[in-house]
């Protein structure tokens, strides 16, 4: 019962990540190509202040990769090896690049948090998009890949 | 603690943690099947171990290390591009020492 609650909070915390991830390179994505914002649902959604993101998504980095770090035995127990005897070892390379990805991402969080901070800086506008970028495509891709495994072979 | 710069610190962790990967020496490794950490692979009795946790540890150790030294040796601080750099670096890495499983 204790692994499904944390692997339903790996979850949610995530999906708010990716959100708030994918909100905040949007709108700086506008800021630095205006033409993009417009007066429709694209233009309201990345025409927030993407700054007041930063934060908040480091902490939810941080909940998120908690749970998951806390739920990996049991995977290691009872998930890979149903993986390995069904002969899927793209499965157990697709979990490791998850969890390398993870961790390679929570590593790069201080300097995330340096190019934010920098108000207004013009010269890191596209170092801070490039790593707001690489952070939200982790996301993306061990969000894909944990609902794809889980629906392999659940915890 | 103010003059720290984050960026080093993500270099640092981050060319760590591929290193240790590559190198197979995480920091602490552990057996979940016997509930043991131990510094050293034990005999496959002991089941399946479990680096990720060490290697966490060695990347968080290699890049604080790396963020004081830089502070001590007063370099300036990491500009972005490089930072992100090394951070694409290392997930190409990661994707290249993984690249047995997609055969």
């Amino acid at each position: 019962m204790i692994v499904i609650t944390l692997l339903i909070v790996h979850g949610l915390t995530a999906l708010g990540l990716m959100g708030a991830l994918t909100h905040q390179v949007l709108g700086e994505l506008s800021r630095a190509r205006p033409r993009l914002s417009g007066a429709g649902f694209a233009g309201r959604y990345t025409a927030v202040a993407p700054r007041p993101f930063t934060g908040v998504i480091v902490i939810l980095y941080i909940a998120t990769i908690l749970p998951g770090a806390l739920i990996y035995p049991t995977y290691r127990l009872d998930v890979r090896p149903a993986f390995e005897d069904m002969g899927l070892a793209w499965a157990v390379g697709l979990f490791e690049l998850k969890e390398h990805g993870g961790a390679i991402g929570l590593a790069a969080l201080p300097l995330y948090l340096r190019l934010w901070r920098k108000d207004g800086a013009e010269d890191t506008r596209w170092p801070r998009l490039a790593i707001t970028l690489l952070l939200a495509t982790i996301v993306w891709f061990d969000f894909i890949a944990g609902h794809l495994l889980n629906n392999l072979r659940g915890l | 603690m103010k003059d720290l710069d984050g960026g080093w610190f993500t270099v640092g962790a981050c060319a760590g943690y591929v290193l240790l990967l590559f190198c197979d020496l995480p920091l602490v490794r552990y057996y979940p099947l016997s509930n043991t950490w131990t510094l050293h692979a034990l005999p496959p009795e002991d089941g399946p171990q479990m680096a990720w946790y060490g290697l966490f540890a060695g990347a968080l150790l290699a890049g604080t290390v790396t963020m004081v030294l830089a502070r001590m040796m007063r370099l300036s601080a990491v500009r972005g591009e490089a930072g992100v750099g090394v951070t694409l670096a290392a997930l190409a890495g990661c994707i290249f020492f993984l690249r047995g499983f997609f055969a």
